[in-house]
């Protein structure tokens, strides 16, 4: 799949900016995270207790943005070699169906994520250490892979 | 209906979707899901999804993954890569394919302060693809170097690949990592011959560079000294105990960052695009591991690697003939599944086999590494060439693979120097240890 | 019939040797090869420890080996067994477990309990200054499992350090960390013998608890008979051998360690009641904020695992 090469339509604009500036701030602070906690237990001896279960949180943050950023882009690994020495109308049924299957499954991983967050508490699924809630990171990966699901049948039908 | 039947028809599944032209992580995803209903019913399937993909997104040593990406990304927007690369023109240039030679040698040098092959991939393309295309190199040699010289990653220490080994068979995390330095430093020397090779059969691919005077050279080499002095901050920090492999990515990002701002070059335009391509890079990788590790149980569910490995051992072909078939596997697997993963689904039967047969376990550690690592880069699933093509946008991923011949030769070879002379891997770890 | 048992160390482990290989083959041979377990090692089923409860509680296995420390809500109560310096080994702390299940078992309540066992208490593997009395673990970087250990460490004047079991033996070598906290096992699997000068055995530390759980559906699937021999086989019988495996593994670790030249320190009882001292504050308020958050009396709950 490769990226729609022409106009960048406003509307993906639009999609994109916020996804980039929060995924940006995650990231940043990641980096802060590990930097501080390395410096402030070297230099210090004042670790950042539990610094490792806020990058859980914030990599799972993270990685929820980074997924409907890497479909809108056109990033999703695909093989076209075969695809591409068969005939043209061939080519459309086949792209029509992975697209459908993708669209499927991500959609239906969004579901799991949604109901897992709902039950989360009640697993006590949480850090280890310092025991934040791992909800609020599976709502994140359901509005992620969501939203994949959506881009990815948005861009099929505008192609 | 046999749970290896299943597995069996897994495989094809996979195969044609992958054929269909299916995003691989979703033909992962499908299969691996749609399989373990199969194998062990809709609920478990329903959770096994959800809760792998969950699982792979909160692990904390994979941060580096974006932290890595994020510090290739301010590096080259710092200008700190051209730097490199403008060095390694200046020096080695003249020579034929004199860049992938210092492409391979950047890899190396990267693989010292990361453990993950697909880090590596990622900076290094970033950084030295632009580079050999500006100077007019062939996209075969220049996209086969970066991937090929990105597996080094998990050969040279510290590696995610021999911890994982080191935590599944109990074997010594010094040991393997030891074990690794020589075979690295060989594989590396494969590598860089593979380049004279292919440039001697076809000069177009490496061009040589002009000639350049010792002033612009002594020039080039201080300019470079910015991104140096990051790569030295971070494996001395790492060998000096001030931060972990782990925190040394974000440690690495941290001096990028501050490397932009003084050479003036952070805006909050540049800022917005390195975040955009650093979060766009990481969905991608992180696309990949998802897939493979939803695919993964139900692999396992299909007990096809055990009956494989029962198979194999009925055979008797001999101590050599039995690993020569067993090696044989691991490629023809790592074809198909992503590294670590066919690690930990074949390890526990794999490793009893071969350490009954007479072979010493670290060095298995290093054969094991590098199939994984030749798995890694080929078709249809190399994560690493995808990496690749995720950072190259304009090469085809058929020309990446095409790329990779001569590199997964000289791992060949590597290989079978390491099989004949044991010594290469052990030498090291045994003087350390002994 | 086979039953799927799924657990995330390696197979080489002893609690793979010593606990679910030997269970899987007592039930075949008990039942005829009728009723079978497959063992699904590694995390082949699932990646890591976190989410074994759920796993079992959903079938994505029939039998899961877990670690309650990793779902610290769900199993609070069975936490208090963690308490360090109630216990001199693990299988004391087992027996306690058992002979005290009715104010516990309300936390296994979704599920069918195989095996509920503890291992030795945690020893402390340092880099290059040993450790006999509080004193000599002022400042030093100590890696520590869990919340409760490490604010015992803070309250010992040591510095809590958090990270991965994995990252442990390089950060030992090169220093991250002056000391880590572990379950003597733990010296074999992650060959913190190589990374150690000295190995302080007996501070009042705590230890870890570990679960057999079996998914409702598939035990009340089984018929009366299996239901009956899979009985015969578990439990504190089991509990028991998990608690031997643990011990042994320790043992070997502690040798190990011996061999390649640590030197192995026991406190003394002045050492070890000034230890007591320094933690006892902290111990209290930890029990009676679990008290509070579960609406039970969470002392009496220690004390009667205490035997007291
Ligand atoms: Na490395
Ligand atoms: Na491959």
């Amino acid at each position: 799949m490769e990226a729609p090469a022409q106009h960048q339509a406003a509307w993906r604009r639009w999609v994109e900016a916020p996804l980039v500036i929060c995924g940006a701030a995650l990231i940043f602070i990641l980096m802060g995270l590990s930097f501080s906690d390395a410096l402030l237990r070297s230099l210090f001896n004042k670790p950042i207790f539990g610094a490792n279960d806020y990058a859980q949180i914030l990599l799972s943050f993270a990685i929820a943005i980074s997924f409907p950023l890497c479909v809108m882009s056109g990033r999703l690994i695909a093989i076209d070699t075969i695809t591409d020495m068969m005939p043209a109308p061939v080519q459309k049924i086949l792209d029509w169906l992975v697209t459908i299957m993708g669209v499927v499954i991500l959609s239906y991983l969004s579901w799991r994520a949604f109901s897992n967050a709902l039950e989360a508490a009640s697993f006590g699924e949480s850090t280890l250490l310092l025991q934040l809630p791992f909800g609020p990171s599976y709502y994140a990966v359901a509005a992620g892979s969501g939203l994949s699901a959506l881009l990815l049948l948005v861009e099929r039908l505008l192609r | 209906m046999s749970p290896e039947l299943y597995g069996v028809l897994g495989f094809v599944a996979l195969f044609v979707f992958l054929a269909m032209g299916a995003p691989v992580a979703v033909a992962l995803l499908v299969v691996g899901f749609v399989g373990t209903i199969f194998l062990s019913g809709f609920q478990a399937a329903a959770f096994t999804l959800s809760g792998q993909v969950f699982a792979t997104v909160t692990v904390y040593e994979l941060t580096i993954i974006p932290l890595f990406i994020l510090m290739g990304n301010l590096a080259s927007a710092a200008g700190l890569s051209r730097d490199l690369f403008e060095a390694a023109h200046k020096m080695i240039g003249r020579l034929r394919g004199g860049l992938a030679a210092a492409t391979i040698l950047g890899c190396a040098g990267f693989a010292a302060l990361s453990g993950s092959s697909i880090a590596s991939a990622i900076t290094m393309g970033k950084v030295a693809y632009p580079e050999m295309r500006r100077f007019n190199y062939g996209p075969k040699l220049a996209t086969g170097a970066i991937a090929a010289g990105g597996t080094l990653g998990i050969l040279i220490p510290p590696s995610t690949g021999f911890v994982i080994y080191a935590v599944l068979t109990e074997e010594s995390i010094g040991r393997l990592f030891m074990a690794g330095v020589l075979p690295g430093i060989l594989l590396t020397t494969m590598f860089l011959l593979a380049i004279a090779v292919v440039t001697f059969i076809w000069p177009e691919e490496g061009p040589r560079g002009p000639q350049f005077t010792t002033k612009e050279k002594l020039a080039s080499l201080l300019r470079a000294t910015g991104i140096g002095g990051i790569v030295l901050i971070t494996i001395g920090g790492i060998y000096t105990g001030l931060f972990t492999p782990v925190e040394a990515a974000g440690v690495g990002a941290f001096f990028a960052l501050v490397m932009l701002i003084v050479r003036r070059k952070c805006t909050w335009a540049t800022l917005y695009d390195v975040s955009a391509e650093t979060l766009k890079t990481t969905g991608m990788a992180f696309f990949i591991l998802v897939g493979a590790n939803v695919f993964a149980p139900f692999v396992a569910l299909s007990h096809l690697p055990a009956t494989i490995a029962a198979a194999m051992a009925g055979l008797a072909l001999g101590t050599y003939g039995t690993l020569a078939l067993i090696l044989l596997g691991y490629v023809i697997l790592g074809m198909f599944i992503e590294g670590l993963s066919l690690l930990v689904i074949t390890l526990p039967i794999v490793f009893p086999l071969v350490v009954g047969l007479g072979f010493d376990p670290i060095w298995l550690g290093v054969v094991m590494v590098i199939v994984l690592e030749m798995g890694l880069i080929s078709p249809p699933v190399g994560v690493n060439v995808f990496i690749v093509k995720s950072v190259v946008q304009d090469v085809k991923i058929e020309t990446i693979f095409a790329g990779i011949m001569p590199f997964w030769l000289a791992m060949i070879a590597t290989l079978a120097l390491i099989v004949i002379f044991p010594e290469i891997a052990l030498m090291l770890p045994n003087a350390m240890f002994d | 019939e086979e039953l799927k048992l799924a657990h995330f160390m390696p197979s080489m482990h002893p609690m793979d040797q010593g606990v679910m290989t030997p269970l899987a083959e007592q039930l075949n041979a008990a039942t005829d090869g009728e009723l079978t377990i497959r063992i699904y090692p590694s995390g082949e089923l699932g990646k890591g420890p976190v989410q074994q409860y759920k796993r079992v509680v959903t079938g994505v296995a029939d039998i899961v080996f877990g670690i309650p420390e990793y779902t610290p809500n769900q199993f609070s109560k069975t936490a208090m067994v963690h308490i360090p310096g109630l216990f001199a080994s693990g299988t004391d702390a087992t027996h306690a477990l058992w002979d005290n299940l009715e104010l516990i078992e309300d936390e296994y309540a979704q599920t069918k309990l195989l095996g509920l066992w503890a291992n030795n208490p945690s020893v402390l593997l340092t880099r290059d200054k040993p450790v006999r009395t509080v004193a000599d673990m002022q400042g030093m970087k100590i890696r520590t499992p869990n919340p409760v250990m490490a604010e015992l460490v803070k309250a010992w004047g040591g510095i809590p350090v958090s990270m991965p079991t994995t990252d442990t033996y390089n950060a030992m070598n090169t220093g991250v960390i002056d000391a880590v906290m572990i379950g003597p096992s733990g010296i074999r699997s992650y060959k913190l013998n190589e990374t150690a000068k000295y190995v302080t055995t007996n501070i009042p530390s705590a230890l870890d608890s570990f679960y057999l759980l079996m998914n409702k559906s598939s035990w009340d699937k089984l018929s009366d008979e299996h239901k009956a021999k899979l009985t015969d086989l578990t439990g504190r019988y089991l509990s028991l051998r998990g608690a031997q495996a643990f011990y042994e593994a320790g043992q070997s670790g502690l040798d190990l360690a011996r061999e390649s030249g640590v030197e192995v320190i026991e406190i003394d009882s002045a050492a070890d009641a000034e230890f007591r001292e320094k933690m006892k504050a902290t111990l209290d308020q930890f029990i009676d904020k679990v008290g509070q958050e579960k609406g039970v009396d969470a002392h009496a709950l220690v004390d009667a695992l205490a035997g007291n």
